[in-house]
């Protein structure tokens, strides 16, 4: 008799999976994370100036993401530039820095350098790994940012005034800005002394090599100051407003990719969201109906050599229900690959509209950025002989 | 020479060399506002036409194409759009202090790839003035300058 309670029981429990597999409840915030506004006035002297590197695009990791999403290494090579300038914006609002600027890699002039990787980008979530350091060789932080989209961020009616992401750039913003406070005064007014010397350094390294110095932790100080008014530093102070020149005009690269990029991305992220959402829905019900499906026909073998008719009864209904069971789970992952075919062809579209305006940054960047450099090789040397003059007499 | 007029060479050389590099800045500077000029455009012609497919697809029943392309122009920032928020926030502090706003020049202008020495400074002089009533005398004379220039290649 125990026996018979425990299969009719195995029975009514996979009756009750199958009516609660069928309804799944997500609950996604609209909810968004103020920045928080500098309202203290900061000494020109401590205002650092912020550059946030070209994101890394994370494209060695896209083969190993875990559903079964088509990859589009061409968007995220986009997406690897306009993130980084979502991100300016939101740091330039907080008004709580000097200049913000996207730079390319290696670019060291700035006091405060921020790195992020993308680790996933599919319309519906975005996870980016950002890390902080400074000019000094001090690292303020590492964090992961994570956001899911509602689709409200996404439906024209509702006019959500946010970017559906908006959360990370302000969350970002706001941890950037809450370590700065961290740091005394003292600390920031060197740190953009570090900055101007190791420029200088970089110029004519034999005239300002004393002026920096690193300690056992590898964090660089400030050793002595030139004067102030030094005629070699004033050469190098002219070169940095080139500098400056040089990161403004790549902002306008940037400004105007942006720009032509926005429209068909936001495009692509709506229609790639509810694809998305639609795939994965299709997933988990087609994983969860196969499993239910499975666990109805074991538990009707098991039952089926039962003494009890009734239990055999059970056993061949739930064997016959576990069997169609399955067979639609096997259906959902077939229709699922409609959704996952409809993304690849998104995909594909974005990637053949966004493509010439990555080729042109990309350049137009290396192209100026090779100009430039060549520039400062002339003036490393200029600044080379002025100082063997003034060696030599 | 003495030690002074070999720093005063040198220093001679890096100030030609800042000069060359601002023109190349400058030059860099008006392709792309020229380029988001016309890209402008286009976008204005784009979005009313992404909006018209929109409406279409989604049977609103305001749509209308001429209706549309106005709300399409006339729309304050969208769901999904990568705006910020519309907030009053404190002026922005510590912009680089280089004071080189360039003004885009008009839409008659030349690319001046083949401006002449002369030429050259009267644009770069053009696309650096603030006042606009001065702005528009320098291209003027930049105008009447290239013409002249063409003229006598001509002859």
């Amino acid at each position: 008799m125990k026996t018979d309670q425990f299969y009719s029981r195995i029975l009514f429990s996979i009756v009750v999976g199958l009516l609660t597999s069928c309804t799944s409840t997500e609950i996604k915030t609209t909810e968004v994370t103020p920045i928080v506004f500098e309202n203290q006035h900061i000494p020109e002297a401590e205002l650092l100036d912020v550059g946030i590197t070209i994101f890394n695009p994370g494209i060695d990791q896209l083969d190993e993401q875990e559903d079964d999403m088509p990859v589009f290494p061409e968007i995220r090579i986009a997406e690897s530039s306009y993130f980084p300038y979502l991100l300016m914006e939101a740091l330039q609002s907080s008004a709580a820095w000097g200049a913000v600027r996207v730079i390319p890699a290696g670019h060291q002039s700035v006091d405060v350098t921020v790195k992020g990787h993308i680790v996933q980008s599919d319309g519906e979530i975005l996870a980016v790994d950002i890390d902080v350091v400074d000019s000094s060789g001090r690292h303020w932080f590492s964090k992961s940012y994570n956001e899911k989209a509602s689709h409200y961020a996404y439906n024209e009616k509702t006019q959500l005034r946010y970017e559906p992401f908006q959360n990370i750039y302000n969350q970002i913003s706001n941890d950037l800005n809450n370590h700065r406070k961290t740091l005394p005064s003292s600390r920031l007014i060197e740190l953009h002394l570090v900055s101007q010397l190791r420029f200088a350094q970089s110029f004519a390294p034999q005239l300002f090599s004393d002026h920096l110095q690193r300690d056992e932790q590898g964090i660089t100080h400030v050793n002595r100051l030139p004067a102030q008014d030094d005629p070699m530093m004033l050469r190098v102070k002219q070169i940095r407003e080139r500098d400056y020149l040089f990161i403004d005009t790549l902002q306008e690269y940037y400004d105007s990719y942006v720009k032509e990029m926005k429209g068909p991305y936001k495009q692509w992220r709506k229609e790639s969201y509810s694809e998305v959402m639609a795939l994965r829905n299709m997933q988990r019900r087609a994983k969860n109906q196969k499993m239910i499906g499975a666990a109805a026909i074991i538990a009707g073998i098991l039952g089926a050599g039962n003494s009890n008719a009734s239990v055999r009864a059970a056993s061949v209904v739930g064997m016959t229900a576990g069997g169609y069971i399955l067979k639609d789970g096997f259906e959902r992952d077939a229709d699922g690959n409609i959704h996952a075919e409809a993304l690849q062809e998104l995909g594909d579209s974005l990637e053949a509209s966004i493509e010439s305006q990555v080729i042109e940054l990309e350049d137009r960047t290396v192209t100026l950025s090779g100009t430039v450099d060549n520039q400062y090789q002339q003036w490393r040397k200029i600044l080379q002989d002025i100082y063997q003059v003034e060696v030599k007499n | 020479m003495t030690r002074g007029e070999q720093i005063a060479v040198l220093d001679g050389q890096l100030e030609q060399g800042m000069d060359d590099y601002d023109g190349m800045i400058l030059t860099e500077r008006e392709y792309i506002q020229n380029r988001g000029n016309q890209q402008g455009s286009e976008d204005e012609v784009a979005m009313a036409d992404l909006n018209t497919l929109y409406d279409e697809a989604t049977n609103d029943q305001q749509a209308g194409t001429q209706a549309t392309a106005q709300q399409g122009a006339n729309k304050p920032s969208s769901s999904g759009e990568g705006g910020m928020p519309d907030v009053m926030t404190p002026a922005k502090k510590g912009d680089y202090k280089h004071g080189q706003t360039v003004y885009a020049p008009p839409a008659d202008i030349p690319s001046g790839n083949d401006d002449d020495v002369v030429a050259r400074q009267i644009r770069e002089a053009a696309l650096k003035e603030t006042d606009a009533t001065l702005r528009e005398k320098l291209w003027q004379e930049y105008r009447k300058y290239k013409n002249q220039e063409q003229n006598q290649e001509q002859n």
